[in-house]
């Protein structure tokens, strides 16, 4: 009995614990300021992450970005979302510059690079992981399925 | 005042810095190749005995947005060592447009651009894009094919100057892009002409592509090219015209992350007024697997007729070869390639040889 009650104590403290050194990573979708919209679909994230919608609604062009913070999570992102893993979807964009088709994404290797191209650059889109300890103040997510963080 | 103008000229520097890095992104390539041949009776022109380095090519390419609408494109490329005091290499742009987008489902170019047919013409010197060391002879480079002065003429020139429709749109919920273009066309090979400055003749060539993303794995593709060509003798006197008509099917699958399938097919015929008329083909095939995160073993096999009307002409290539990425957008590839022929081929007659290539790519 009292291995028990050590076994569960143990667990309580894990349960308080693990939540905070491993903080759930999520995804999120952050858009300039001037873009006035809350809402993408699954199937508009993929249309303007490849390319084939390159205009906010309101005329203007829409600038891509993803930041590969979390490389794991991106890659899933990628799979999920797009419809191709990360080595996939660099094969297309490449192809796609190389031929004349267009401009490519541009990849910060962390959230804070990328969350200052945002503030220097109306009419972006970026794709970046956030956990819950992290702060999001002053920026803007977009609900993705009716999802913030997904 | 001295110290206020001084302010005011690096602050308008600046301010015209910011602007020209928000307009213009760089990308481009470089390639290094290595070819030596190992076995075989074939030794023309096409096949390396001395196991050579090729300064393939350096390329950078230059998207400038001039407004949210309209795009100015670049892609200046050295190629095989540049050197033009000595007359060696190649200089030159692969295109160089302007694009209007009126929507994603129209825009306009105008300026020289690839042609676009089939998978691999707007990709052919674009090596980190490849999987395969060099896109196939069978389908691209019909002088590698045929040293018969008609058979020899590409399904479709590399480049063209001209306008292009062009766009993307879903039809019945699946994505297709198409191009139009409407181009000087080629001139008949050999001819000393510049055909992205004069054309030669009143026929405008037309190629036009459609792809399907059928499935977030599967595309599918059809092509068309179709131009008349004035024919010069040996004096450059034009003797009449000849007619190019090509039309190509392609399908790229992606059957798992891993496992990747792409072939092409290509056919048309050639009628040169009062000479010959016949029709031609050239196929290739090509699955890759990784095996790891960054090393991909591909197999392409690939065939060309020349001339339908004759029998015993044909050339097959095979190429198994790996490709590494060793970096971000760092390649390295290998393969063999063998060269086999039927026995009337025009440049092979029967012969066959096999080449060590390796490369360098990489992608910026």
């Amino acid at each position: 009995m009292k291995i028990f009650n050590k076994i569960i104590k143990v667990l309580l403290l894990l349960s308080f614990i693990i939540p905070s050194v491993y903080a759930l990573e999520k995804n999120v979708i952050v858009i300039s300021d001037n873009i006035d919209i809350t809402e993408l679909s699954k199937s508009d994230l993929e249309n303007i992450f490849l390319g084939r919608k390159t205009f906010w609604s309101h005329g203007e062009r829409i600038s891509i970005s993803l930041s590969s913070q979390n490389p794991s999570a991106l890659n899933q992102f990628l799979t999920d979302y797009i419809g191709q893993n990360k080595r996939r979807f660099k094969k297309f964009w490449l192809k796609k510059v190389f031929s004349g088709y267009g401009i490519a994404p541009k990849i910060f290797k962390n959230n804070e690079k990328a969350l200052k191209f945002l503030k220097e650059h109306e009419n972006s889109i970026i794709y970046m992981t956030v956990d819950d300890s992290q702060k999001l103040e002053g920026i803007k997510l977009i609900n993705v399925d009716g999802k913030k963080y997904f | 005042m001295k110290k206020l103008l001084i302010i005011l000229f690096y602050s308008s520097l600046l301010s015209l810095h910011a602007d020209w890095t928000d307009k213009i992104t760089m990308n481009g390539y470089f390639n290094v190749e290595f070819e030596d041949k190992i076995s075989g009776e074939y030794d023309g022109r096409f096949v390396d005995e001395h196991a050579s380095f090729d300064s393939d090519m350096l390329d950078i390419i230059l998207n400038i947005q001039v407004t949210d609408r309209v795009r100015i494109a670049v892609d200046f490329s050295w190629e095989h060592g540049s050197q033009s005091e000595v007359d060696k290499g190649n200089i030159g742009y692969e295109y160089a447009f302007a694009e209007y987008t009126f929507s994603d489902p129209i825009k306009i170019r105008i300026g020289k651009m690839f042609t676009a047919f089939g998978i691999y013409n707007e990709i052919h010197t674009a090596k980190p894009s490849l999987i395969i060391l060099k896109e196939p002879n069978t389908t691209n480079k019909m002088y590698f094919i045929s040293k018969d002065k008609y058979e020899q003429t590409l399904f479709y020139p590399r480049w063209g100057t001209g306008v292009a429709l062009l766009g993307n749109t879903k039809v019945s919920n699946i994505p297709v892009d198409y191009i139009l273009q409407v181009i000087n066309g080629d001139l008949s090979y050999g001819v000393d002409g510049n055909e992205y400055n004069k054309d030669d003749n009143n026929h405008k060539a037309i190629v036009a592509r459609v792809r399907a993303d059928i499935s977030n794995d599967l595309q599918i593709g059809a092509s068309y090219y179709h131009d008349i060509m004035q024919n010069y003798d040996s004096n450059d006197v034009s003797i009449g015209e000849m007619e190019v008509s090509s039309y190509g099917v392609q399908m790229i699958w992606h059957i798992n992350n891993d496992f990747r399938f792409e072939a092409e097919y290509v056919t048309g015929t050639l009628d040169v007024q009062n000479i010959t008329s016949f029709r031609r083909s050239g196929y290739s095939i090509l699955p890759s697997y990784y095996i790891t995160d960054n090393i991909n073993l591909y197999f392409l096999y690939s065939q060309a007729d020349p001339n339908h009307s004759k029998a015993q002409d044909s050339v097959t290539n095979i190429a198994p070869g790996i490709n590494i990425e060793v970096d971000t957008n760092v390649f390295i590839k290998v393969d063999v390639l063998n060269v086999q022929s039927q026995k009337n081929n025009t440049i092979y007659a029967g012969d066959s040889y096999s080449e060590f290539r390796a490369a360098l790519s990489i992608g910026f």
